[in-house]
């Protein structure tokens, strides 16, 4: 094992991520990822190493522009690593087919976003429908799964409401159901509560807390906000790059 | 100030930074619009403006003429008579005659004008210059202009073979005037020769067409008066300019046509712009709480929506009058056919100051509309209250407000009113077709609604997820929807409306020239397609003669000659068609208005009968059955109407007399020149048979039962013998001729939607691509979670397929209207019989181009966005 003192966080090796009593659902071992222009490359994601277990709720800090987005495509199987592999359940995303990767994302994945990303043409149900509708999933069974979803957020009595109707926090828990009604292995949260007061931030965040434990999904949760911290199982900080845990 | 207009050319740099797409889409609106209203007003204005050039050129300071009413013209003794009038400073004789230039690289139809040494006196710089090159080379011969010259390829000095009356002549080449020398008019058909030359290849000696006249200072009415009294029977004395305005007469229903189709394109150029600038009315309104908000007053927030407006109209118009400089050399180049065969113009193009400013305050006004309407109603509707700036939902559970019930409203009365007005009164259809255009946009907003609301209907029971979402994203970007909307209708409802009524009044023209035309397999006549209206005369014993070989031998049935001429009436110069009296069918059945058809055709075999067109019976209130005086070179003769017609594809109206019956009253009025013309109004003229030796204008020829046209044409011309300086045409041949020549003001038109097909393109594909970037946020939500190309691609082209073709299935409907009453409008103005026939096929390929640009939207907006990352859905802090 190699340890690196780095002020408050330590540069740590795959194997001390990894907790060896849970199976790992999500293993990065050393991604790297540059964008290059005509006058400078960018280390976007430089030789991170990261695992998921299961159920597992892990909290990623970082400044602006160190990397979290480009960590979160190449999670996503949006963007391909340049160097090192993403593998999920075992599985190379870098031997993905395009419809393979499709399926992945619809069916493994979930997304939380900063803007809620909702449509405003649609109520809250029929927007929570969106996913299974991409997959082909009936009309009426998407319907009825959604309604679900949108009851284990709390929101049964806003299924016709559409966005412009709706408050911060009720938004984000429509953006939250759409990510679960699909029934993910994994939820990617992407600074869900940027765009939310304290109160309501910290109603989602521990609406966020909750799914690993009553839904069975691990999250990501790419946070600037430390309260973050209080819910998640571990810290993971990145900064120009790189990735270390937060003790 | 500089500091104030440096600070709105920041916030400019900020909308052009932000908005990229929509200035430019905006500024193609307006383009499009000062490019079409410039290059239309050029086109028309050269027609006249070239005509000035030569009418200015040849008559100098002369103000009054005596001009001959036949093509014989009258004893050049008048002139000398006229000199030693009281009152006259100087007088100059003139014999223009029409002829055919021959080279080696090819054949120009121009007017050749004989003239003496007494036209210096007159300082006119055209035949001023022209006879001095004469004078100069003692030669005495054939003038040109250089570019003439150019054209057929011949140099001073060789010869030229010219077609004159039937005849071939060879003449040397003099000088070829360039434009150093004769200014613009170097572009003239014309060609000049000594008095005396032009008298001998015309064969007409001692004759001459007009006498120019400057009469002594104050004295110009009296001489005036004095002229009629002395001349009036059978010539007419008339200020110099009276022919600049026959040709503004001739050329006015082509003026008013013009004039609608610069409106609805200037129209249809402020809404584009609107279009575009209504695009981005959220991020304008989030700009507008932004500069409030940072303290800046009301005052500062419309001096930025003004400079917004200057801006893009300057920009607009500069691009727009290139444009549109160009799209009078490409679309619009050459002449208008059917006046170039009554008048001397020239293919020149003439760009006045009015011109550029009429197409200028145009390209300002559209600019302005286009702004400060969207600011508007982004200030009405509470800028600072929306502070999330985002666009407002079409709800469809929501009632509509009750401004928008009042705008419906008004639309609807102003589409009705409109109708309704063109159709009462034909002569407003111009204004009653803006209003109609605006009328159908200030329904589009509610028509959007229920467009959302169908499409919502239909997407529920769709399996097809990108099916419900394109209607959820149609529904989130309200002003998006309806200016797509309204870009499909306007493009649509200019397309239909042009094509449509262009199309009925080329119809119009080819029924015409086959009812003209049918009563012979072969026609023949000298000089080209400027001699449409066959008014040259020639003597038409010789070739009838070598045609009675072709009789003898079983090859030709019949040959008639046909006498046509124009004849000047107050404010209009007409046609005379002089059909044979053994033709049946005098009146062509297509043309015919009012009076029994069998009845007409009997009283014009009669002799003493004409047919009018409706238009001149309407301006001398005159029936059928009444009686009408017209001015013949015999003198004035008084005929009875037997029917009223359309206007044979003349703009200023036809007549119709029997052939016989011209030709004597022309060709008496030959000998009548020589005469005093002392001749009163002489009642009912006894007809007489073509007399041998006569004049025709044209040969009518009907082969033989199983003799082919194409065979029949080739014995026909080599009968002729290659000197006649006649042309052989096929019927068909000669039909597509007319209907060429004819049909060609209204058929550049069609270049407008050229212009529209090319604008909506362009605004199209701009304006989804604006929309896929604006929305990509949300775009990229999709995609991220599981949306695959194909139902991405699919969503896009439901969102601007939907509303695209939407907008133009209601241009189409509304441009199918508009043909109606540019229909009605056309028969009003023009007096064409032109028949209403919906242009369906149009409207089906119109719809078909909408579906096309769709998916040439759809895949430029996919590509677009697949070949970026799907970064934008996800935070960037």
């Amino acid at each position: 094992m190699v340890e690196r003192d780095d002020g408050d966080a330590r540069t740590v090796t795959a194997t001390t991520l990894e907790r060896p009593q849970a199976r790992a659902l999500l293993e990065l071992d050393s991604v790297s990822k540059r964008y290059e222009s005509v006058s400078e490359t960018i280390h976007a994601v430089e030789d991170v190493d990261m695992s998921v277990r299961e159920r597992e709720l892990v909290a990623l800090l970082g400044p602006s522009g160190s990397g979290k987005t480009t960590l979160l495509l190449l999670i996503a199987g949006l963007l391909r690593a340049d160097g090192g592999s993403v593998r999920f359940e075992g599985r190379d995303l870098a031997s993905f087919t395009k419809s393979e990767a499709l399926a992945y994302r619809r069916t493994k994945l979930g997304f939380v976003f900063q803007d809620f990303n909702l449509s405003a043409g649609l109520s809250a149900q029929e927007n929570v429908c969106v996913p299974l509708l991409l997959r082909g999933v009936p009309h009426g069974e998407a319907h009825g799964r959604a309604r679900a979803s949108l009851a284990q957020v709390g929101l049964e009595r806003r299924l016709t409401h559409t966005p412009d109707r709706l408050s911060g926090g009720e938004k984000q828990r429509v953006a939250i159901a759409r990510a679960l009604v699909g029934e993910p292995k994994l939820i990617l949260a992407d600074e869900a509560t940027g765009s939310l007061d304290t109160e309501t931030g910290d109603a989602v965040l521990e609406l966020l807390a909750a799914l690993p434990r009553e839904h069975g999904a691990a999250v990501v949760l790419v946070t600037h906000d430390i309260r973050a911290t209080r819910h998640a199982d571990r810290v993971l900080q990145m900064r120009d790059g790189r990735l270390s845990e937060l003790q | 100030m500089t500091g104030y207009l440096r600070t709105l050319w920041l916030f400019y740099r900020r909308h052009l930074r932000v908005q990229p797409l929509r200035e430019l889409m905006a500024l193609a609106g307006v383009a499009a619009g000062v490019a079409l209203l410039f290059a239309v007003q050029v086109a028309h204005r050269s027609v006249t403006g070239s005509f000035e050039d030569i009418a200015h050129g040849v008559a100098g300071d002369a103000t009054l003429e005596l001009a001959a009413r036949g093509d014989k013209g009258f004893d050049q003794k008048v002139s000398e008579d006229v000199e030693k009038m009281p009152g006259v400073e100087a007088a100059a004789p003139l014999l223009s005659e029409q002829i055919v230039a021959l080279g080696p690289k090819g054949r120009r139809e121009l007017t050749l004008v004989g003239a003496t040494e007494q036209v210096i006196p007159l300082h006119g710089a055209l035949s001023s210059q022209f006879q001095r090159a004469s004078e100069a080379s003692h030669k005495g011969l054939l003038l040109l202009t250089e570019p003439t010259a150019r054209a057929i390829g011949v140099k001073p000095g060789e010869a030229v073979t010219v077609l004159v009356g039937g005849r071939t002549e060879r003449m040397t080449l003099n000088a070829a005037l360039g434009s150093d020398r004769i200014g613009v008019a170097a572009d003239s058909p014309i060609a000049a020769a000594p008095l005396a030359i032009a008298q001998s290849v015309a064969q007409l000696p001692g004759r001459i067409t007009r006498v120019l006249i400057e009469p002594a200072p104050g004295r110009e009415a009296a001489l005036l008066g004095a002229l009629k009294a002395r001349y009036g029977a059978t010539l007419d004395p008339r200020p110099v300019d009276t022919e600049l305005k026959l040709l503004a007469g001739a050329a006015g229903a082509e003026r008013q046509v013009t004039l609608l189709f610069s409106v609805i394109s200037l129209v249809a150029g402020m809404i584009l712009a609107y279009n575009a600038l209504l695009l981005a009315s959220a991020e304008r309104r989030r700009f507008i709480v932004y500069l409030i908000e940072t303290g800046a007053p009301e005052s500062m927030v419309l001096a930025s929506l003004g400079f917004d407006a200057l801006i893009l109209g300057l920009a607009g118009c500069a691009l727009g009058l290139l444009a549109g400089d160009l799209t009078s050399l490409l679309a619009y180049g050459g002449l208008p056919g059917y006046i170039a065969a009554a008048f001397p113009v020239g293919p020149q193009r003439t760009i006045t100051s009015q011109t550029v400013e009429i197409a200028l305050a145009g390209g300002m006004f559209a600019a302005l509309a286009a702004t400060i309407l969207p600011a508007l109603s982004i200030l009405r509707s509470g800028a600072v209250t929306q502070r999330d700036g985002m666009a407002r939902t079409l709800s469809l559970t929501a009632k509509a407000s009750a401004s928008q019930g009042t705008t419906l409203a008004a639309g609807i009365a102003l589409v009705g009113g409109s109708v309704l007005a063109a159709l009462l009164a034909p002569a407003v259809t111009i204004e009653a077709l803006v209003g109609l255009a605006a009328g159908i946009v200030l329904c589009l907003p509610l028509a959007a609604r229920g467009l959302i609301a169908l499409a919502h209907a239909a997407s529920a029971r769709s399996g097809d997820a990108s099916a419900r979402l394109s209607v959820a994203e149609l529904r989130t970007s309200a002003p998006r929807t309806v200016a797509l909307l309204a870009t499909g209708a306007v493009a649509a409802f200019l397309m239909v409306v042009i094509g449509g009524s262009v199309s009925d009044v080329q119809s119009a023209v080819r029924r015409g020239a086959g009812d003209l035309l049918g009563s012979a397999d072969l026609w023949v006549k000298p000089g080209g397609a400027q001699n449409v209206y066959t008014t040259e005369p020639f003597a038409y014993e010789k070739p009838q003669a070598r045609l009675a070989r072709l009789q003898r031998a079983g090859v030709v049935r019949s040959v008639t000659p046909w006498r046509d001429s124009f004849l000047d009436l107050p404010g209009r110069r007409v046609w005379v068609l002089g059909p044979p009296p053994a033709l049946k069918a005098q009146i062509a059945p297509s043309q015919l208005r009012e009076g029994s058809l069998a009845l007409a055709d009997e009283r014009l075999r009669e002799g003493g009968w004409v047919a009018i067109s409706q238009t001149i019976a309407e301006e001398r209130h005159v029936r059928v059955g009444g009686r009408i005086s017209l001015p013949t070179p015999s003198g004035y003769v008084v005929f009875r109407i037997a029917a009223t017609t359309a206007n044979y594809g003349w703009l200023p109206g036809a007549i119709v007399m029997n052939g016989d019956e011209h030709a004597r009253l022309w060709e008496g009025g030959a000998a009548g020149g020589k005469r005093p013309a002392t001749s009163g109004a002489t009642s009912g003229p006894t007809p007489t048979q073509a007399q041998p030796g006569g004049e025709a204008t044209e040969l009518a020829v009907t082969l033989a039962p199983g003799v082919s046209a194409q065979r029949g044409e080739q014995l026909v011309r080599a009968a002729l013998g290659p000197g006649s300086g006649l042309a052989v045409q096929s019927t068909s041949e000669r039909r597509a001729e007319v209907s060429a020549v004819l049909g060609s003001t209204l058929s550049r038109l069609n270049a407008i939607t050229i212009v529209v097909i090319v604008t909506t393109i362009a605004s199209v594909i701009a304006l989804m691509m604006a929309a896929v970037w604006q929305g990509r946020a949300r775009l990229h939500s999709l995609i991220s979670i599981g949306m695959g190309f194909g139902q991405f691609a699919r969503l896009i082209f439901y969102e601007s397929g939907t509303v695209l073709l939407a907008g133009c299935a209601i241009g189409v409907s509304a441009g199918l209207v508009g043909q109606y009453l540019i229909d009605g409008w056309l028969s009003h103005t023009t007096g064409s019989p032109v028949h209403y026939a919906a242009a369906w096929l149009l409207g089906a390929r119109t719809l078909a181009i909408a579906l096309l640009i769709s998916l040439a939207a759809s895949l430029a907006a996919v590509v677009r966005i697949n070949g970026s990352q799907p970064r934008a859905a996800f935070s960037t802090q």
